[in-house]
């Protein structure tokens, strides 16, 4: 059959939102409603429709359909292609492929798409691969932060092995210090005296500070670094030990408030802030008869701990310098009768308290007494009473 | 569950294959698991599960047994698979050193095999910048000035597409003159015809993403 004895397409056709054609049994495009052209910028009448498909993808798909068609005389089947010419190439296409057999053409109806669903199609696709791209930044993030906290806790443990070395290796010179000292003392016997006998006893007051100092590092950096199983703790009953530890001259009062909490937490890092305020309360009082007032507030997460005391106060300028190591208000005081000046216990309170995830800090007015805080976390029910787990919450961060 | 006595990823890649078609995202998502509990390592579930799978899902709407919708749907979990897998498998150890920035030609988005390749890179220490689908070149040329990376790798789905492939090249090579990066090529018509990668201007290409890996190495020293 002649391919010009073939009817032409209806005119309206032409305001189709998608491609109609139809083309001779041999393939050859007969009519066109005019979409194609458009979007190929080329014509397309009289061209073989193979020519115009993308041949790698789809062009035995379309030989098989097209065979299918005339060999079966199956009415219609469905097929995506992707057309394409030159450079141009256009997203698949579904089309409705109608077989006529009396006239022996095949009828090609694109099914109209619904731009606004390939919008939201390619929106999908772009906001996917975005997505794929930030879970892959977050993984290498995290990843890195994993190393860097990895990193953090080995110099960690490198600095506190370097503390422990240190104030290992510094004790033996200075005990041979000590017994030169004592040795020149013994030998001068009776010669010694006036300014000589003044400077070998400041000598032997330096050398037991210094020996304090060491021993504070060494206590310091432990307390950064063990960790105990959380048990049930009576703040009263700490206090109260803490009282018989520190043995203070009848002179002193120290009032605790009755309700202390009881709570879950590591006893002993808890006792060692607690003596070391209290302590320092009595030691730097600077009067005949202190007092000292302990009390706690339940903050909802926390406990709010104080250490009250009626001495001198706290300069302002110094309060946030007195919690530095080695910082102290008064160096000397082992010449006035107190047994720690080393400036190292304030320091361990910060890094105890800290350790918990807690905070610690001073108010305090010259001359009207001082009063430190600190704030110790409650810990939540799955980590009552498990060393394992407590450990495991300084990682979680 | 299966258990792999020696993990093998055919079996993966068949069930892989069935969850994908069916659009099942959770049950893809699981067999990868297992296929990672079985002891496959990232490279092996990318080539011996992904990339199968969805090479067959593009066989199957060759043969119209597939739409385009459901190829989509198919890509959109494997990407989301991949990512998962990825997830599971990256740890942290970049020398920092070596810089990859990957593009593909396509206007469509057939841009798994890139995500592959930058995926194993990245496990292999290299530090990989995915600029996804349909880069204008201008952003392209601007990028690869800006991060300076040791290499370029471009990919092509089709064949319409190499022309403007040759044109990335081309600006590629124009603005940084000798001191561009190793340009890659990749994609289907690359495996068809390997030489077509000189042709279009490219220093090399690779059969697949392991491959791939492994040119980069060679070509690519960790100090520069």
């Amino acid at each position: 059959m002649s391919e010009t004895a073939v009817p032409h397409l209806a005119p309206c056709l032409a305001g189709f939102p998608a491609a109609v054609l139809h083309l001779s049994a041999g393939g050859r495009v007969i009519d066109s409603n005019g979409q194609l052209e458009r979007e190929l910028r080329k014509a397309v009448i009289g061209e073989r429709f193979a020519e115009i498909i993308d041949t790698e993808s789809c062009g035995e798909k379309w030989n098989r359909v097209l065979a299918a068609a005339s060999s079966t005389g199956a009415a219609a089947s469905t097929c995506e292609l992707v057309l394409a010419d030159g450079d141009v190439i256009l997203e698949p296409k579904s089309f409705s492929v109608l077989w006529d057999a009396d006239l022996s053409i095949v009828w090609l109806i694109e099914h109209p798409s619904d731009h606004r669903m390939e919008t939201v199609r390619q929106q999908v696709t772009e906001v996917n691969s975005e997505l794929a791209n930030a879970q892959r930044d977050l993984v290498r993030e995290r990843a890195r932060l994993a190393q860097a906290l990895a990193d953090t806790e080995r110099s960690n443990r490198a600095l506190d092995e370097f503390a422990h070395a240190i104030s290992h290796d510094l004790k033996a010179p200075l005990r041979s210090v000590a017994n030169y000292a004592r040795w020149i003392e013994e030998d001068l016997g009776a010669q010694l005296t006036g300014e000589p006998r003044a400077h070998m006893e400041l000598l032997r007051t330096q050398v037991e500070r210094m020996r304090a100092m060491i021993s504070g590092v060494l206590e310091y950096a432990r307390s950064g670094r063990v960790r105990l199983p959380a048990e049930v703790v009576n703040t009263n009953a700490i206090v109260e030990e803490v009282i018989a530890l520190l043995d203070p001259p009848e002179s002193v009062t120290i009032e605790a408030a009755p309700n202390l909490p009881t709570l879950v937490a590591e006893a002993a890092p808890l006792r060692q802030v607690l003596l070391n305020l209290i302590g320092n309360a009595i030691k730097h009082s600077q009067r005949p008869d202190p007092h000292v007032w302990v009390s706690a507030q339940d903050t909802g997460t926390a406990y709010d701990f104080s250490v009250r005391d009626d001495g001198p106060g706290i300069p302002a300028r110094v309060q946030d310098k007195i919690w530095m190591l080695f910082h102290t208000l008064r160096p000397r005081a082992t010449q006035d009768g107190g047994e720690d000046g080393t400036g190292v216990g304030l320091a361990i309170v910060r890094q105890l308290v800290e350790r918990q995830g807690g905070k610690a800090w001073v108010e305090s007015q010259e001359g009207k007494g001082s009063t430190f805080h600190f704030l110790w976390p409650k810990q939540t029910g799955s980590q009552k009473g498990d060393g394992a787990a407590v450990t495991g919450k300084a990682l979680d961060v | 569950m299966t258990v792999a006595a020696e993990a093998n990823p055919a079996e993966h890649y068949a069930a892989y294959l069935g969850a994908i078609r069916s659009g099942d995202r959770r049950r893809a998502f699981q067999i990868i698991d297992e296929a990672r509990d079985a002891g496959l390592d990232l490279a092996a579930i990318y080539l011996g599960v992904f990339q199968p799978a969805l090479r067959e899902i593009g066989s199957l709407w060759q043969n119209n047994e597939l739409t385009v919708a459901e190829e989509h749907l198919a890509t959109a979990i494997t990407q989301a698979a991949m990512a998962r897998a990825y997830e599971r498998a990256f740890t942290w150890r970049t020398d920092g050193s070596r810089k990859l920035i990957a593009a593909c030609a396509d206007v469509e988005r057939h841009e798994v095999g890139l995500r592959m390749l930058c995926d194993l890179l990245d496990l292999e220490g290299w530090h990989t910048t995915y600029l996804g689908a349909a880069v204008p070149i201008d952003s392209l040329v601007a990028m690869v000035r800006r991060l300076r990376p040791d290499v370029v790798a471009l990919s092509a789905a089709l064949s319409p597409h190499l022309p403007r492939l040759r044109a990335m090249i081309a600006a590629i090579r124009d603005a940084l003159g000798d001191t561009r990066p190793l340009i890659m090529v990749g994609g289907r018509p690359f495996l068809d015809d390997p030489s077509l990668a000189e042709r279009l201007g490219a220093d090399l290409t690779a059969q697949n993403a392991t491959d791939a890996v492994r040119l980069l190495g060679e070509r690519v020293s960790r100090a520069r």
